[in-house]
């Protein structure tokens, strides 16, 4: 049996049968810009519908900096925001917390943070770091077979094109993101410069020409790169309306341009060959509409979670309550009407999309005519904060 | 009444000389004669004399009289005593204290001079030995949850006289007078002496203390930016002390029209007590206290000691400043408002250096100063990001009058509450890293839950007179 006929029989009250596998959904907004930080939680969904235990990640009093989950790696990165505070490194095959270590303090202010890959198999979180005219590019080995202490070590910028990068969580900027941004040479290669004397990094995917000719000065980000897509955005970000969505399909090693969803998009993210993405309308064309789903949003900070009345008051888009998936393998694309601007598609695993509306859990499944109607798996107040899903197999 | 046998036809002036139970004699002088005095005697026929029981004569009782500078002072109501069942007090349970009956600590400060003599009821003088002691309280509670049990902050509820709570007061001659020895910091609220005669507990003697406000001058003075010469980097927190409380600790006494700004001292404010206040420490609630609003204070001598409150307010500013060089040092990477400034600097520069590294080199993103939308601008404060190009770091010394970086800004606004008007959590300015689609850019929070631009009204607050109070802001 499937997991998906396992949860759809679940949710149906049709199984019996214990099975092994279990989603669970880790909380957490991490706080890289605000004095304040949030609980970071993961908890597993039961099949009867109800939030089973709740573990908690990151202390609220601490919060985390930044947030990662890679269902190729199939493991999470909780970066708390004070360097006295363990960055969590948590197993989806084990849906536990399996590796806490202490970043040193080099003294130099964080720049950005990403997942990592290299080669031999060994994960790693890297850490971009400056200060003044010094730089430096500090990985962490999230093999929990390694202690902490040997766990630290500087990388070269070469070794960034192992990035694992799935895009942004949630919406308005509640989850962060652990994308790149990048640069572009003439032939169209994608790079990274970090200055201060770091060096350059370039990765194994150009550009086709076709896609960059209109723009004056394409700024690049790698938004997701899985074993099945790279996902980059571009823009000259002097002409707004020339923002595209390329997938580099790494099946046939083809570039796609995501088709037109009939609005604009923000909160890109990638699920293995699917691409997420919500609909937002930036503002300035948007005069006189709000975001959907006011009365449901929280209207003041939380220990787990920031004001989502703040966030879509401060964000630069308005979102309709409309989520899009684009299958870059079939090329096809999926819509789902959530009536809710908090809304975002958490994971898309073995045909199944999970998907959650406020504090509402649903799931739909992808057929040969589209996506079956949203099916409500859960509601809570602990899912209004989730914005990363797994399942332990 | 006794019959005696007339022994003259004259008045006579009669004096009992003894009496018995048969026997009355008397002396007498016949007026208006002189005739010589000697006794008589009569019977009573009536039977035994029985004499009245002689009414006894109580003891003296001891009390107080207290005075101040030669001044009796007065005796109040005392504020209901904790119990186990209330073990902290109401903020409203202070005891019937009016300036006109409370002891003042004085603009020193220090506390007012005390003196205790014990006085009979009959005149007599005290024998034997006495105790005392002089306990205080200040009713006023607040919840802050950092501090258990139960989130319970005690402001506190504690014995400020100079005596340990476990020890025992010395005995002294009764007869002689005890002075307060204030060997404690300044401390204020409810007072009782506690005493006691021959061993014997007496009555309380409950009073107030009060407390009057420094001059504004001696507040100055002590928040001058090179009094102590490190305290330089904080040459805001004169304007502070003047926004907020007119440089005043208290309530004011004698103008009141100095602490009149203040809700607490007006009416009370939102702190659920009834003003106005004369000479309490000015309240700004939850948790602000005093000439800089410290919140929340350290010990309860933050709110009676206006000299320590000072300190305490410039230890606070330390506090969330951290050191001007800190990038994501010590603790957590955004606490601390330099730490955070010097990694948004970082991050901005970081990003424009890699635009011009592209090929060709692309437009930078502008100096935090050239966006900041203002509207509202001081004089007296500009404020820049002052990044060295030579060292690629933000400095604090922009080398230019009246000009500061961005760093003094977020301090200046974190130290009032980084909560704006739409209840979004963020610093005065951060750098919105750059994202798909949408450039980087220098983002301003400026207003507070109840200020629409806290800075600038710190900045404006050369005097009370030029402060500069805007209307409150909402979400826009």
């Amino acid at each position: 049996m499937g997991f998906r006929s396992v949860v759809v029989m679940a949710v149906l009250g049709l199984c019996s049968v214990a099975a092994r596998a279990q989603l669970y959904l880790i909380t957490g907004s991490p706080s890289p810009k605000s004095p304040g930080g949030y609980v970071s939680t993961m908890f597993p969904v039961e099949r009867d519908g109800s939030v089973g235990k709740v573990q908690n990640l990151v202390t609220g009093s601490i919060g985390t900096d930044w947030i990662s989950a890679s269902q190729d790696l199939r493991l999470a990165v909780l970066a708390p925001r004070a360097l006295d505070q363990e960055l969590v490194v948590v197993d989806f095959d084990k849906a536990a917390v399996v590796k806490r270590c202490r970043k040193p303090n080099m003294g130099m202010a964080l720049i950005e943070q990403w997942l990592l890959d290299l080669p031999g198999g060994t994960p790693a979180y890297v850490d971009y770091l400056a200060l003044g005219n010094r730089g430096e590019l500090r990985a962490m080995s999230l093999d929990p077979a390694v202690s902490c202490d040997q766990s630290f070590g500087i990388i070269s910028p070469s070794d960034v094109k192992y990035l694992v990068a799935s895009g942004s969580a949630g919406v308005a900027g509640v989850g962060g993101y652990d994308y790149l941004r990048a640069g572009i040479e003439k032939d169209g290669t994608l790079s990274r410069f970090f200055p201060h004397g770091v060096g350059k990094a370039y990765f194994d995917y150009q550009v086709p020409a076709e896609f960059l000719r209109d723009l004056m000065h394409p700024s690049p980000f790698i938004i997701a790169n899985n074993k099945r897509v790279t996902m980059l955005s571009l823009i000259d970000y002097d002409r707004p309306e020339s923002f595209r969505l390329l997938a580099f399909r790494k099946s046939d090693k083809t570039w796609h341009r995501l088709p037109a969803m009939g609005e604009g998009t923000d909160d890109e993210r990638a699920f293995g060959e699917y691409i997420a993405v919500a609909g937002a309308i930036r503002r300035q064309t948007g005069v006189g509409l709000e975001s959907q789903g006011k009365s449901e949003w929280r209207t003041a900070d939380s220990p787990t979670g920031p004001s989502m009345a703040a966030l879509f008051h401060d964000s630069r888009f308005i979102f309709p309550g409309r989520l899009y998936l684009y299958d870059v393998a079939a090329e096809r694309l999926y819509t789902i009407d959530t009536h809710q601007g908090d809304s975002e598609i958490l994971l898309v695993e073995d045909g199944v999309v999970y998907y959650r509306a406020s504090d509402r859990l649903y799931s739909a499944t992808i057929t040969d005519k589209g996506l079956t109607p949203g099916r409500l798996l859960a509601t809570s107040d602990v899912i209004r904060d989730a914005h990363w899903a797994f399942i332990k197999h | 009444m006794y019959d005696c046998e007339p022994v003259d036809d004259v008045a006579f002036r009669v004096r009992i000389i003894s009496a018995t139970a048969t026997t009355l004699t008397l002396s007498y002088q016949a007026t208006p004669q002189a005739l010589p005095s000697e006794p008589i005697g009569c019977t009573c026929p009536g039977g035994p004399f029985e004499p009245p029981a002689p009414t006894p004569v109580p003891p003296p009782k001891p009390s107080l009289i207290v005075t101040s500078n030669g001044q009796t002072v007065a005796q109040v109501t005392p504020p209901p005593p904790p119990s186990p069942s209330s073990p902290v007090p109401p903020a409203t349970a202070w005891g019937s204290c009016n300036p006109n009956q409370a002891l003042f600590i004085d603009n020193t400060p220090a506390m007012p001079p005390l003196q205790v003599t014990i006085v009979m009821s009959d005149g007599s003088r005290p024998t034997g030995t006495a105790t005392f002691s002089v306990w205080g309280s200040f009713p006023q509670t607040n919840l802050n949850t950092s501090y258990p049990p139960n989130g319970t902050f005690l402001i506190p509820w504690a014995y400020w006289n100079g005596l340990p709570a476990a020890s025992q007061p010395t005995p002294q001659s009764a007869s002689d007078t005890w002075t307060a020895g204030w060997s404690t910091p300044v401390g204020g609220g409810n007072a009782s002496i506690q005493w006691d005669y021959n061993g014997a507990p007496q009555q309380p003697f409950n009073f107030c203390i009060l407390a009057n406000n420094p001059d504004e001058s001696a507040v100055t003075a002590v928040l001058a930016p090179s009094n102590p010469a490190y305290w330089y980097q904080y040459w805001f927190a004169n304007y502070i002390s003047i926004h907020e409380t007119n440089q005043s600790q208290f309530c004011d006494t004698g103008d009141p029209s100095r602490t009149n700004g203040a809700d607490y001292c007006r009416n009370g404010g939102t702190s659920g007590e009834s003003g106005p206040y004369p000479g309490r420490p000015i309240w700004g609630f939850p948790f602000g206290y005093g000439a800089m609003q410290v919140d929340p204070p350290p010990t309860s001598y933050t709110l009676w000691n206006w000299y320590q409150n000072l300190l305490d307010g410039i230890a606070q500013l330390q506090a969330k400043a951290g050191q001007p060089s800190d990038v994501a040092a010590q603790g957590a990477q955004n606490s601390t408002a330099y730490a955070f400034w010097n990694g948004q600097v970082q991050q901005w520069n970081d990003e424009n250096l890699a635009l011009q590294a592209q090929t060709p080199p692309q437009p930078t993103f502008p100096t935090p100063e050239s966006v900041d939308p203002g509207p509202n601008r001081a004089n007296n404060c500009h404020f820049i990001g002052s990044l060295d190009a030579a060292t690629g770091i933000s400095t604090p010394n922009t080398g230019l009058p009246y000009t500061y970086w961005y760093g003094d800004a977020i301090l200046m606004r974190m130290n009032a509450g980084t909560i704006d008007a739409c209840g979004h959590n963020a610093n005065y300015i951060s750098w919105i890293n750059s994202k798909p689609g949408t450039p980087g850019r220098w983002a301003f929070d400026k207003t507070t839950t109840i200020n629409s631009d806290i800075v600038y009204e710190f900045c404006t607050c050369t005097s009370f007179s030029a402060c500069v109070r805007l209307p409150k802001p909402t979400c826009q």
